[in-house]
């Protein structure tokens, strides 16, 4: 008997029915850390005595009333979940939770139905029960930080069990319900509940599904709060039952918060929008004063100045055709501008259209901020005009390129030839009282774009300007 | 300028009608000139979308100038979709929100183009002049 009791994998004592310890097998006494002589003849809690700092430590009067029930019952009692803390050979109290059965022994031959000693089965549970409880503290700290309730939905049963939180959240008070589910269901958003349910439906038929959906719930007093609702589906260990669990976090602020950036989106679009056509009103409105008065005047002189500052004004002007039209607000693309510019100039420059030069483009299609290509654009203007106008074109017919290329080094060139002879007197020779206002507004365009200009005379005058981009 | 004539003949019954759809005087008025100057009959300048409709019936224009943004808020293309559908008038958008015509606008009004201002002379200039306008008494096909 001795033997067998002492190979029991399982920890066990036996007691007298008054808690004297008969006999403590050998599992038990190395779990408690304890020699058996310390422990039979005594008193269960005299050999661990209770620690005195645990005000709850009244395990003796439970196992006492544990006891009187076995002997009462002739049944095996299992005790409450108890903690028990032991004291090391150190003398220091260790955390130890027991889950504990108490089983009768009949040993009177006389009267078969009294118990006559107890046997106690100890198993040590601390290792699990502190796992569950660090489990449970990280899940509370974790949906108290975000707002989340947790729930466990059985679609089975239609029931949902779940943290206050979760009651909360529909607008319900803690108490209003027990667990059908039908009652939250009932307070979605009439728009989200076929997403909803359909979301549902689908994870509640497989294994491992994930739920992820938002929707709105709208209480009695009109609260709406948008809800984020997120979980798996899992295989219930003890029913076998498909059981969803998951969380749920209420996302109002950040749904508002997105409804709110929308709008200031799309208010800022509608102000740049109404800027943008204010803008290209108004320079219509300029470019059509400039037109009419040309058209008006009778004087000759004072129509080729008004032409020149038409010219000069659309070339700024044009630009804003070309803006915002594609979603980049910040730069223009240069070979759209500067052909739909030259073809303007090709239209409205003076002579008979059959002695008009040829203008050829070979414009590379850059990109250019909209300050530098405005400026770029009165220099095509001032350049192309003043070949146009002054040069003395050979027989087999006149010709001005432009050309714009980018160069190694982010160097980029504008090049206007012509193959033409005469007429101009060059852009560099400063010695020269500035000879009008078109070469001035070349050299200040060249200086604000922080270039450099080259000029040539071979078959035709060659001017260039070198800028950064 | 120097635009040509739309139609080559003096005759003023046989010269390109068009009707000006644009609420700002002054942007009005350089169209008014330029349509003359490339020798095109201006029946009339409307500022809202049923003045422009209602001009349209009575003078019965070729071409019509249509600016989006009407006077009282009334829109360009709502003149315009009638002026195509019920008197076939070739319509020119000229705007500075051109975006704001939708898809299915632009094929039911079927624009013979769509200019951004500020619009350049010559610009506006090509597109009346490449216009033929349909032979008279045949409506329709």
């Amino acid at each position: 008997m001795g033997v067998l009791f002492d190979s029991q994998p399982t920890a066990q004592m036996v007691f007298r029915p008054d808690l004297h310890v008969v006999a403590a097998n050998r599992c038990y006494c190395e779990m408690l850390g304890i020699e058996r002589a310390e422990l039979v003849g005594k008193r269960v809690f005299e050999a661990f005595p209770a620690n005195p700092d645990d005000p709850q430590a009244d395990a003796e009067a439970e196992l006492q009333a544990s006891a009187d029930r076995v002997v009462e019952t002739g049944e095996a009692q299992e005790m409450p979940l108890r903690q028990h803390d032991v004291a090391g050979p150190d003398g220091h109290y260790r955390v130890r939770y027991w889950r504990i059965v108490n089983s009768p022994v009949f040993a009177d031959r006389g009267d078969p139905t009294k118990v006559t000693h107890i046997i106690h089965t100890a198993e040590d549970i601390t290792g699990r029960i502190l796992g569950d409880r660090v489990h449970e503290a990280k899940r509370r700290a974790a949906m108290r930080g975000a707002d989340l309730a947790y729930f466990e939905w059985c679609p089975g049963s239609r029931s949902v069990s779940r943290t206050p939180q979760f009651d909360t959240m529909f607008g319900f008070a803690e108490e209003d319900h027990a667990n059908p589910i039908r009652p939250f269901m009932e307070r979605v958003h009439p728009d989200d509940l076929a997403g909803l349910e359909a979301e549902m439906e689908r994870v509640s038929r497989t294994v491992g599904a994930d739920l992820h959906q938002d929707f709105r719930t709208v209480w009695p007093d009109g609260t709406t709060r948008w809800l984020l609702v997120r979980g798996e589906s899992i295989r219930n260990p003890d029913t076998e039952e498909l059981l969803v669990v998951g969380m749920l976090l209420d996302v109002t602020h950040i749904k508002q918060s997105e409804a709110k950036l929308r709008e200031a989106i799309a208010v800022r679009d509608l102000l740049i929008a109404k800027v943008n056509h204010r803008v290209k009103n108004s320079l219509q409105m300029v470019t059509s004063i400039l037109n009419l008065e040309a058209q008006a005047t009778g004087d000759e002189t004072a129509r080729v100045s008004l032409n020149a500052a038409t010219a000069r004004v659309q070339a700024v002007a044009a630009i804003h055709a070309s803006l915002y039209e594609d979603n980049d607000l910040k730069t223009v693309r240069l070979d759209n501008h500067i052909g739909r510019l030259v073809e303007h100039l090709r239209a409205s420059l003076p002579g008979r259209k059959e002695q008009a030069p040829q203008i050829v483009l070979q414009v590379a299609p850059l990109r250019l901020p909209i300050d530098k290509a405005v400026t770029l654009s009165l220099a095509v203007n001032e350049l192309v005009t003043d070949s146009v106008k002054h040069a003395s074109w050979p027989e087999q017919g006149g010709t001005v390129t432009v050309e714009l290329r980018r160069e190694e080094g982010e160097q980029i060139v504008l090049e206007v030839s012509d193959n033409g002879t005469g007429g101009t007197s060059g852009l560099l020779s400063e010695d020269m009282p500035s000879s009008g206002l078109g070469k001035r507004l070349i050299r200040g365009m060249a200086a604000q774009l922080r270039g450099t200009i080259e000029e040539e005379c071979v078959n035709g005058w060659t001017t260039r300007i070198l800028f950064p981009e | 300028m120097d635009g040509q004539p739309a139609s080559s003949s003096p005759n003023r019954d046989s010269r390109v009608r068009v009707l000006i759809i644009e609420d700002n005087a002054l942007i009005a008025l350089d169209l008014e000139t330029q349509m003359e100057d490339l020798g095109c009959d201006v029946v009339g300048v409307a500022v809202t979308a049923a003045q422009a409709i209602d001009t349209a019936r009575r003078t019965l224009p070729h071409l019509a100038l249509v600016d989006l943004q009407l006077a009282d808020g009334s829109r360009g293309q709502d003149a315009a979709l009638v002026l195509r559908s019920e008197l076939d008038v070739a319509c020119i958008i000229l705007s500075g929100s051109l975006h704001s015509v939708t898809e299915e606008e632009r094929l039911a009004i079927r624009p013979l183009a769509m200019l951004s201002k500020p619009v350049l002379p010559h610009e506006l200039g090509d597109v009346v002049s490449r216009y033929q306008k349909p032979p008279r008494q045949t409506k329709g096909l």
